[in-house]
């Protein structure tokens, strides 16, 4: 436990000295600030709906961009040889790996967070009556459990190609995914990308809660298989 | 210590043990049942035709390349275990690249190095400040490394795979860009117990740093003996000199001196 707090640490220090946290925690607040200078006409039907629409949207390409982010560095990381620098030092491979999926996901979920505060605020300004915020919080806990579950498929991704192309792999599939679950009626199956389907239907969502509770474990279970896929994958290949 | 000096002078075992291990990287066989034996003590110098087989065989050693087959033993284990008390006392390994992130500072390096050995505190300023001295990393102790340009960076390397007080210590291509007397007092790694290996493409860079060399071809063993046998014979340790000594034994010359 120690030794994935200093590896995680390293981690967070790295993505801060290279620029990266900014983008990964930046997007989706910006996603979560954008919402409030939306024009009325595309404001949506209801207040709550609008809002969590468009942040679904922005948090969408938010979190595509910080996936296509990690893979690119988790391949970078073998390429380069820190991956080796710490295997030499019985630092097991998965603990590497899985202190960059914290790193990642904590930044990316403190990001989320705070972008659904500017999200929320923008709903609450426009609508006429009080509105319930627990299936707003609710929708978002599952879209935070979907930004998991991407960067986890985005570090697979990076086990298995090199730098850019892990890059632009992780981008478009995570991006194409991701679209699928706004566009489609996919909020109450159990997909790990339903959380984010969720918030974007939010205004018309009969049970809310059931399916963030659905999603948002369906994610978390795929998040933890992807990382076990990873981690063998990791241990298979040369360093 | 693994080794007890009266065990080690009384059995001479080995520290590094490959045994028939076959590895191909896109479709070139680079170790072909290679089959090595390296005593504990020893300073071993690896040549190899291609260059590349050397530098594998120490990443094998290291943990870092998988095997297509055979086995190899290190220290007396066959494979990494995770604890730091094990493994990462035991074997330490330095690559052309360093692996190091550019924006640390050797301090910061050698803590990390330490932590993940598992070494307290005062343990672990001890040895960085033990480190710092012998490294001559002085006023750049708490630069960050890429200021200090390669130079400071494969020091702090080499620095980092010391601190633990390995048995095995693997080092490939290494100290290149350091000034050659720097890198010659840095090379003549202490312990009459530890076993260093040496993968190197400039023979003649390595001599007076190492005791035997190997020489590799396609992969196999062609050559494995003393360095005084170069000498002996009047050769010198570059790569026309090792190769010479290799056909000579092979044509069945008998050797001059025995590996020790």
């Amino acid at each position: 436990m120690t030794r994935l707090r200093t590896l995680t640490g390293m981690a967070l220090r790295e993505l801060w000295i290279s620029f990266r946290l900014i983008p990964v925690v930046g997007l989706p607040v910006i996603a979560g600030m954008g919402v409030t200078s939306l024009p009325p006409e595309l404001a949506g039907v209801s207040a709550i709906g609008g809002a969590s629409f468009w942040y679904a949207v922005g948090a969408g390409a938010s979190i595509s961009f910080a996936a296509a982010l990690a893979a690119s560095t988790i391949a970078h990381e073998r390429r380069r040889g820190t991956m080796a620098w710490m295997s030499v030092r019985a630092v097991p491979r998965s603990a590497v790996l899985v202190s960059w999926f914290v790193a990642y996901g904590l930044l990316l979920a403190g990001g989320i967070a705070l972008g659904a505060v500017g999200a929320w605020l923008a709903a609450v300004a426009r609508a006429e009556a009080p509105i319930d915020p627990l299936p707003f919080v609710a929708a978002v806990m599952a879209l935070a459990c979907t930004a998991l579950a991407t960067l986890a498929a985005a570090l697979c991704i990076g086990t298995l190609l090199g730098r850019w192309t892990a890059a632009i792999v992780a981008l478009l599939g995570c991006a194409a995914l991701l679209a699928a679950s706004i566009g489609g009626p996919l909020a109450g199956m159990l997909l790990p990308t339903a959380g984010i389907g969720l918030l974007a239907d939010l205004g018309s969502g009969a049970r809310p809660l059931g399916d963030a509770l659905r999603s948002g474990g369906a994610a978390l279970g795929t998040a933890a298989g992807l990382l076990v896929v990873a981690a063998v994958v990791l241990e298979r290949a040369d360093l | 210590m693994l080794w007890a000096s009266r065990s080690v002078r009384l059995l001479r075992p080995a520290a590094v043990i490959c045994d028939g291990i076959t590895r191909a990287v896109r479709g070139q066989t680079l170790l072909d049942d290679l089959h090595l034996v390296v005593g504990v003590g020893a300073r071993l110098l690896i040549v190899s035709q291609p260059e590349e087989s050397a530098s594998l065989l120490l990443r094998v050693l290291a943990g870092l390349a998988h095997l297509r087959a055979g086995t190899v033993r290190l220290a007396g284990v066959t494979r990494a275990d995770d604890s730091a008390a094990g493994w990462a006392r035991r074997v330490g390994y330095v690559g052309p690249e360093s692996g190091i992130y550019p924006w640390m500072s050797p301090r910061e390096v050698l803590d990390l190095a330490a932590r993940l050995a598992g070494l307290d505190s005062d343990e672990r300023h001890r040895r960085i400040e033990l480190a710092a001295e012998t490294y001559r990393m002085g006023l750049q102790l708490d630069e960050p490394i890429r200021r200090g340009g390669p130079s400071l960076t494969q020091r702090t390397a080499l620095a980092a795979a010391m601190l633990t007080d390995p048995e095995v210590l693997l080092l490939d291509e290494p100290l290149r860009a350091v000034e050659p007397t720097e890198r010659t007092r840095l090379l003549a790694i202490p312990g009459r117990r530890r076993t260093v290996l040496i993968a190197s493409r400039f023979p003649a860079s390595e001599a007076g740093l190492v005791n035997q060399v190997a020489l590799l071809r396609r992969g196999r063993l062609a050559l494995h003996a003393p360095v005084r046998e170069l000498d002996a014979r009047g050769l010198t340790l570059s790569q026309r000199g090792i190769e010479t000594l290799a056909a000579l034994m092979a044509e069945g010359t008998p050797p001059a001196a025995a590996i020790g």
